[in-house]
Parts: structure tokens; sequence; C-alpha cells
């Protein structure tokens, strides 16, 4: 484009943004990135793990050099009932092998690099920028002002993360509603490479995975996490924000970390390692029914912004939607330049590209999840039931024993009505 | 025996007080035999500073001409660097005031010598001579040694402590500087002095300064009233500089002045780090705030929880009760 | 008129500095930001040339990431930049260092040097003046305010409770205080521009400096080692109504700490 107008400004520099970015420089386009923190990565969280199968088609090649940390290969999930936990571990022997299925990740690290690669694309990306507003031109959007500046340019893309002020000031975001929102604390732990091999049995180079629900938050909804990376480990806790908000004592987000770590199956993995970093940051997990509108005329919201997110319970994606999502909307606003069309109906193509894709197909496949997950047996009873239930199993008092039958209907006539039971055994259809 | 030279700055009448603290610490060496020390005033003097200075020193010389007459860095540097080169001393001393500070640096390029500046100890017996000076905002200090000499050292005010003026040592001498008048490049059109016989931040003793918990420019009263009663002088944090409530030159922090007083009270300031920067090296520091997680109680020795408007006055009334003043 | 700025990038002053190897070597978070008294040194030199005509040149002696603050510079509107790349110019004391600078000011010409009064890691002051010295010019420290006329200049200067204004010849050298003006935040646009542009450098030989007149080699005060700074004991919090309070503190700091 001959003009004054930029051909896209990028609103914030996390995966969707950087994604957006390398795609439409790759393609030739005149592509600027605005990010508000020092450097792309530096306000970004995740737990983390991206999966890299639904992405890779998208970005052939680029990932061959991608710093990851380590390749997963054992999934694990723990029930928690106080101290006593349930522990069920998978390793899949695919997974071994390349290419691999995903890799938990450190987004300073993933993120600079992504940065890096987007820039020797051509793409302008500029750290210490906040885009305060929109510009706007006949009801259109047509450009940014970051700081006083105007930033014309012919397509914006809302990348801005979890609480986007872009979406909200084109009128397409919904105000922050507390159930469609949770809160993530994190640590990372420095730890020898050598002692998470051999903490969590693994061989050079591969990861672990490993959730936690149950009685760590307090029957609420939300669970914990720990992911090994090369040379540290990521522990954190997820909470719904509404159940932070009706909170009482217990709902100390510090406290709970601290109990959470003070489990002794965490306490050992961390032990003697150093801590490194603490971050916390809100996490949308409302699923495909609090998605934002995703387009309007001159520009699409993408990644967090756009409510890309899926908490599965046992598992949370959202990197790879996100940069799913800025691909997408990278190739469609190429075309939108292309036509010199940026209206509304022509930018629709982004919304009907991802409804094709795995991103809004799964978050539909999983769309009653979050209703499922919330369900505050899932929290105390079901944990606390197993835990009796092994216990009658696995211990060998003084006196004589149960049958293994009568051991399971005792556990569940203690911890659950039969009725509620049935009910929540139905809705796990439903996920 | 080796030479030492000191630079002798005044104020008015009488030898700047941080400049004493040096020749304190010079008589030490002097008296021991280990070195020579000449202290040396440059430009105009008053009788009584040269009286007051010979209680402290070998001998005092002025350096005379009458282009230094005015200060100007380029005067003072080609007369001290010529003084210093026919005398062959080994080290070139003074108080790191704003015009040491100006000057020494191009002392030191006359004489192809290095510089040390802003120091806060001297090991005068190691060998080679080590000189302690603080860097990155005064959170790391660094031990310094010359690769040659002679050599030009600043020292900070407050790094040593005024001994009581002795019996006058030694002799008085004049020696004319030959300064080139085609290098003087610097006149002084007009000095406004707003505040004659304010005590300079960088020598007090005591320090009193307010941040924005003092909620206004009229409340500085009261922590004027308390310096004065210390015998100190106030200071401001930077968002009060910026509020205008106070003046730039009365800065303390990292784009102000960094100070290291025997007392250092903090009112009504909440500590961020570019403050603290500029007076953690005091000796003691009483801090008040109404806020008991206040970030300066990190940083200091003793700490009032309390409103600045009750205590600051209650203290004012017990010092003059003490000390009648 | 021809301005050259010198600028130098410091470690952000919230970086973490901690003392290793016994105090042979400093580990800095590698965080960056331009001296904040040379970005009043930059800024008054883009006013000058908005007012006066000419051409500013920003030179910076530093590490890799040092092109940062060259392009920043250019982003504000700088017309020119050097870079001083090569790692034997680092580590230099005050006079290394204002040796070097003079080097590469003497060889493209200036009316007018700006720098900031001294720089937030060193501490030191030092180059300035010793760069005015090694060029055989006059200069004025810690301004605070200044306006260029014909064949001179007019500073106004903080001393002990006042204000002093000066008029030099230029060439001079000027170093910048706080005050002396607001640096302007750089647009967007020339952000992206200065992304795109060519850092030229200059290598100690075409300064005509051996390696040891420069940096380490070519200091004349060396680090022997650092320290780390003791760290004072928790506070003593003083309990009471206000007037037990201030009694109490008058007490301890004329009795027990003997300060009063």
């Amino acid at each position: 484009m001959a003009d004054d107008k930029l051909d896209a400004v990028i609103v914030g520099g996390g995966l969707a943004g950087l994604a957006a970015a390398y795609c439409l420089a790759d393609a030739g386009r005149q592509v600027l990135l605005l990010e508000r923190g020092d450097e792309p990565g530096s306000k970004n969280v995740t737990g983390g793990r991206i999966y890299l199968a639904p992405i890779r088609p998208l970005l052939p090649g680029l990932f061959d050099d991608a710093p990851f940390e380590r390749h997963v290969v054992k999934e694990a999930l723990t029930m928690v009932d106080g101290r006593n936990t349930t522990t069920l571990s998978y390793v899949q022997d695919r997974w071994r092998h390349a290419p691999y299925m995903s890799y938990t990740v450190l987004r300073l690290r993933f993120d600079q690099w992504f940065s890096a690669r987007a820039m020797e694309k051509g793409a302008f990306v500029v750290p210490r920028r906040r885009a305060d507003d929109l510009l706007w031109e006949d009801g259109k959007v047509a450009g940014v002002r970051a700081g006083g500046e105007e930033i014309p340019a012919h397509a914006v893309i809302a990348a801005d993360g979890a609480l986007s002020f872009m979406a909200e000031k084109a009128h397409l975001r919904q105000p922050l509603v507390p159930s469609r929102h949770a809160v993530a604390v994190k640590e990372v732990y420095g730890l020898d490479s050598g002692a998470i091999e051999e903490r969590f049995g693994l061989d050079p180079g591969e990861g672990a995975a490993h959730l936690f629900m149950g009685s760590i938050t307090k029957g609420r909804f939300g669970g914990g996490f720990l992911y090994t990376n090369k040379d540290s480990l990521s522990v954190g806790l997820v909470l719904g924000m509404d159940a932070l908000m009706q909170g009482s004592e217990q709902f100390d987000v510090p406290s709970l970390m601290e109990e959470f770590e003070s489990l002794p199956e965490i306490a050992r993995y961390i032990k003697g390692a150093e801590l490194k970093e603490y971050s916390a940051h809100i996490i949308t997990e409302a699923g495909v029914g609090g998605l934002s509108r995703l387009f309007t005329d001159g520009m699409v919201v993408a990644g967090d912004a756009a409510g890309f997110a899926l908490n599965m319970g046992v598992t949370v994606r959202g990197m790879e939607f996100a940069v799913a999502s800025g691909v997408i909307a990278a190739r469609v606003i190429d075309e939108a330049l292309k036509k010199n069309d940026f209206s509304a109906q022509f930018l629709s193509l982004y919304e009907k590209r991802l409804r094709e894709s795995f991103v809004i197909k799964d978050m539909e496949t999983f769309r009653h999840t979050a209703d499922v997950l919330s369900n505050p047996r899932l929290f105390t009873v079901y944990p606390a039931c197993i835990s009796s239930l092994l216990d009658a199993v696995f211990t060998v008092g003084e006196g004589p024993r149960k049958g293994l039958y009568r051991s399971a209907m005792d556990a569940a006539k203690k911890h659950a009505g039969p009725w509620s039971a049935f009910k929540d055994f139905l809705s796990l259809r439903k996920i | 025996m080796e030479k030492l030279l000191v630079f002798v700055e005044t104020k008015g009448d009488e030898p700047r007080k941080a400049t004493l603290e040096l020749l304190s610490e010079t008589r030490k060496l002097s008296e021991a035999g280990s070195f020579a020390v000449t202290a040396v005033g440059l430009g105009k003097i008053s009788e009584r500073a040269i009286q007051k200075t010979l209680g402290y020193a070998d001998s005092f010389v002025r350096i005379t001409d009458a282009l230094l007459d005015d200060y100007t860095p380029e005067g003072y540097s080609e007369a001290l660097a010529a003084y210093a080169r026919q005398e062959g001393v080994l080290l070139i001393l003074g108080a790191a005031t704003q015009t040491a500070r100006d000057f020494l640096p191009r002392t030191a390029v006359l004489l192809k010598a290095g510089i040390a500046s802003d120091v806060t100890a001297i090991g005068w017996a190691d060998d080679p001579m080590t000189f302690v000076r603080p860097m990155y905002g005064g959170r790391v200090p660094a031990r310094c040694t010359f690769a040659g000499y002679p050599a030009v050292v600043s020292v900070r005010p407050n790094s040593y402590a005024v001994a009581p003026e002795g019996e006058r040592r030694g002799e008085y001498a004049e020696w004319r500087a030959g300064v080139s008048p085609d290098r003087i490049k610097t006149r002084v059109l007009r000095v406004e002095v707003e505040s004659k016989g304010k005590i300079d931040l960088m020598e007090a003793d005591s320090i009193v300064t307010g941040g924005r918990g003092m909620k206004g420019a009229e409340n500085f009263a009261l922590l004027e009233e308390l310096a004065a009663g210390l015998g100190g002088a106030v200071g401001a944090t930077r968002s009060v500089v910026d509020a205008k409530w106070r003046d730039q030159d009365d800065q303390v922090g990292k784009s102000g002045k960094t100070v290291s007083p025997k007392l250092y009270i903090a009112a009504g300031l909440s500590g961020a780090i570019h403050h603290v920067m500029g007076m953690d090296t005091s000796g003691v520091i009483l801090a008040i705030n109404k806020d008991p997680n206040a970030i300066i109680f990190n940083y200091a020795n003793y700490g009032i929880v309390g409103d600045v408007m009750e205590i600051v006055p209650a203290m004012t009334a017990e010092l003059k009760k003490r000390t009648g003043r | 008129m021809t301005i050259v700025v010198l600028a130098k990038q410091v470690p952000d002053p919230e970086a973490l500095v901690e003392v290793r190897s016994g105090g042979k070597e400093l580990e800095i978070e590698q965080k960056f930001a331009t001296n904040l008294f040379d970005e009043f040194a930059i800024e008054e030199a883009l006013r000058i040339r908005e007012k006066h005509g000419g051409k500013v040149t920003v030179i910076t002696l530093g590490g890799p990431k040092a092109t940062e603050l060259l392009r920043t510079a250019l982003a504000m509107g700088a017309d020119d930049v050097l870079f001083l790349e090569d790692p034997a110019f680092l580590e230099g004391d005050g006079y290394a260092t204002a040796l070097t600078l003079s080097k590469a000011i003497a060889r493209q010409g200036a009316d007018l040097v700006l720098c900031g009064r001294q720089a937030i890691d060193d501490d030191r002051g030092e180059v300035g003046p010793m760069v005015a010295e090694f060029l055989g010019l006059p200069h004025v420290g810690a301004v605070l305010k200044l306006d260029i006329g014909d064949g001179a200049a007019r500073a106004e200067r903080a001393v002990e409770g006042g204000r002093e204004v000066v008029e030099v010849t230029l060439p001079a050298v000027i170093t910048a205080a706080k005050g002396l003006n607001e640096p302007r935040v750089p647009q967007v646009i020339g952000v992206m521009k200065a992304m795109r542009a060519q850092i030229p450098r200059v290598s100690p030989a075409d300064l005509g400096l051996a390696p040891s007149d420069i940096g380490k080699a070519g200091s004349k005060l060396k680090i022997e080692r650092y320290f780390t700074r003791q760290k004072r004991a928790a506070v003593k919090f003083i309990e009471g109504t206000p007037e037990e309070q201030a009694a109490e503190a008058i007490r301890i700091l004329a009795e027990v700490e003997r300060v009063i």
C-alpha cells in the first residue's frame, strides 16, 4: 500500500499477536506490533505446555528450532483429599518419538524467540508501547492511538489478552464476568536437569505434565499444575474468579499456594530448588459460550482476547489456540488487503475459518466442560470417596477385612448420596 | 617523604566542613610521619580561613593569580596541576563538593593522572594504596588502586570526622600561578543567592526529609523547625520536588543528591528505591510514616508508625527541652 | 551547528546487581536503559537544532545492546549515530573513556558537546570535564538551562543556595542536570524507521588508539574488588502515644545513638 496507513497494527505481543505478525510479515505486509511490556513475553504467563500437532501444519518448519523446554512423555493426574492422594500416571510410547506431541514452554524465552523470527521476516515489534484506544473513520476501525500518537492502519488485530481493552473499545467484548475467568498463580523453581529427570523418572529431554485437583482449592473450581522445564519446574494453582470473590479467609491465594506446595508430592519435587519467579495472570475459562464477537469493520480479535482457551479439567489449552487464531487472522487480513476490503462482511471470513478449524470446533465439543467442572463434588466428595475406597482396599489393619464391593459401597454412601452420584455420572457424558 | 596536596574550599570566611574532615584525616598521617601534607587554596581566601586551616595542615599555600579570583574549572585545574607538577606530589585530594567534582577531573587530565571520585574510605597503609568508592547508586562499594602516580582523589563529605583544631602547625606561603588568559573561556555573569546560611545537604550532620505524607508545602515548616533544632538541613523527595513544594536543590535521591549524614529522619515518605539510593549510607535512620508497611521501614534503624504532623512537632518540643535550642 | 551528544547505556536503575566470585565480578540483570542525565542531553541537542539548525550526532561507547540507545536517539530525531563497539573500549576508567570519546569527537568536529553530568552506574561524573580538557575546550557542568547565542552559550547552574549564570565561548562541553528539559517520547513511526537504520561503528584503530590506551588496559584507576553492602538490622519500632514516641525517639538518638 503506497499510502500513509500501515497494512496492519497488532495490539499485544503474546502468541496470537506474534503469530499474526510473523505471517503478515512473511506475506510481505508492513505490520507493526505494539507490546506494552518491556519485551514480548514479559507479561505473559502460561502453566504451561503447548500442543504442537494442531499448529505445525499452519507454520511448517517454523517450530523446528524453537526454544521449547521438554517434550512431554508422561501425563499424571492426582486427586487430593487432604493429605491423601490418588495419582494416575500415563506414558504413551508414541510421545517419546518425533514429531513430539507437546512441549513444556517458558514464555519469556519462547516469546522472545518468536518475536525475533517475526522481526527477521520484517515485522516491527515495538515494546513499551500501549495502545490506549482505537482510531475510527466513518464508524470503522482505522488504526490505534498509543500514548497520544495516532497510528493509522488498514486493519487492527486485537491480541491484547484476557482483558482486551481493544475488543472492549470496539464493543465486541462482554465486560468481565467473574465466573468466566480464573486467576492463575505460578512459581518457577530452578532445579538441575539431572535432578528433574531423577525425580520424575524421565530420560534427558523428556518432560512430565502433572495436574492436581481436589481439596487444594477448598471445594471450588480450580486445580494445581506442575510442569517440568529444562532446568526448572513450573508449579501453580488455578482458581475460579468468582470463588475468590466470594472469598472467606481460606481463599487467600498465597496461603492456598503454600498449602499446595506443602503436600508431600509437591514438596518432594521442589526440595532444594530455588524460587526464581512468581507470576499471576487472568485466564479465560468460559469456553465457547464466553467468546467475544470476533470481528468488526477494520478489526479482528485473536487469542485470549477473543476468549480462546479451553479448560478440560485434566488439560488446559490456550497457546495453540492463540497461535492458530493469529495465523488465521493474518491470512484473512492479507486477503482483505489484496481486495482492499476491510468491512465486517469480508472479515467475517475470520470467524468462518475459525469455525472450520480445531479452534472453535474443539471449543464446541467441550462446550459444557466448564459447567461439569464447576460441580463442587468433583473437588471434595469424589476425591474423598476414591481415597476412602482405596484406603479400605490397601490398608490392612488389626481387624478382619471387608470385601471390596462392600468397601466401595461404604465409601460411596459415606461421601456421596447415590442419586447425586448417578446424576454426576450422567453429566460426564457432556464433556 | 611523599607529598599530599589537599584542596581547601571555603564557604564565606571559613574552610568548608568537608575540607576540615579531610584535613583531620591527613593530619593523622602527617603526625605519624607518613606523608607531608600541604593545604592548597586558590584565588581569594580570607585570613580567618587560612588561620583555621593552618591548625590542620603542615603548610598552606595560596595559589594566586588575578584569573583565579573567580572560580572557573579551566583556571583552577590549570593552576592546581601546575603547582602539583612542580612539587612532585603523590596525591591531590579534595572534598567531593560540586566545585571539586567539576574541576578535579580536568586537573587529572592535565597531569595525565587517574582520578577516583567520591571516595568513602582510603587505605593509606595498603600497598598499593586503596580507595573505596560507591557504584550503582551506592549499592556496590568498589575498592580501587591507581596504576601510577600522581593521582587525584575527591572524598565524599561525612566520610571522616572533623577533629578539634590543633595548634598552628605550619607555614603560610603564596605561589604565583601563570594561568594563560586564553585558557579562560567561562565567565560568571551573575549569581542569584536565594537563601544564605542554608546548610548544604551534602555536609549536614542531620537531615530531615519530607515526602508526600507532609501533605503540602506549608507543612515543611514543621520539618524546618526540627532541622533547626538539630542544627541540620531539610531534604525533599522527588515527588515533592515535582509537585513544586520544594526546590530541586533539596532533592535527596538518585536524580538528586546523595547524602550520608549521621542522622537521617524520613518523614512521611514511602521509601521508593530511587530515594533510598540517595540516603542509604546515613548513620542512623529514623522513619516516621502512617503506614506500618511502608517500604522505608525496611531501610530504617528506628521506626514510628504515626502521623508526622503530630510526631515531628512533639520531637521538636522534646529537643528544646533537652538542649534548650 | 554541529552538536555531538555522548550518551551511555546503563543497567536499568532497578536491575539487580550482585557481587560474585568473592568480589571479583558483578552479576547484573540484563535490563538496560539510557542513562537518565544523557536523555536530557539528547533532548537538549534536538531542541537546539530545532531552534538554530544544524546536525545532531549521538555517540555511544558500550556493549552489544547499546544499539538500542542509538536507535532510540534516531527515533527521537538525531541525524546520525556512532557506535564505539569494540569490547576493548569497555570497562575504562574516566581517563581512558574520556580519551576515547574525545578522539571520536575530534574526528568529526563539534561546535557543542552535550552529555549527562554523570552515569548512574559508575557514579563518576568525570567524563564530561575530562573530554573537555582532552579537546582543549571549556565546559560548564550540571546545567539547568541553556541558551545558545552567537559563538557563545549562556548556562544556568545550581550553586549552593542559589543559581549561577555562566557565559562560555563555543565550542564547549555542557553537562546536563535534571531539570534541563523533559525528554520527548519518540513516535512509533520514528521507532519503526530507526529499527531499519544502519548503525555505523568505529574501531580503536579508526581513532588512532592502541589497545593499551583504551578500556581496562588504558585505565589509571583499577577496580580491585567489589563489596556487598552490609544490610541494616531490622527496624525497631517505637511504641506509645505520639508524645511518648517523640520523647523516646529523641532519647534514643541522644543517649543511645549519640547523633544529637
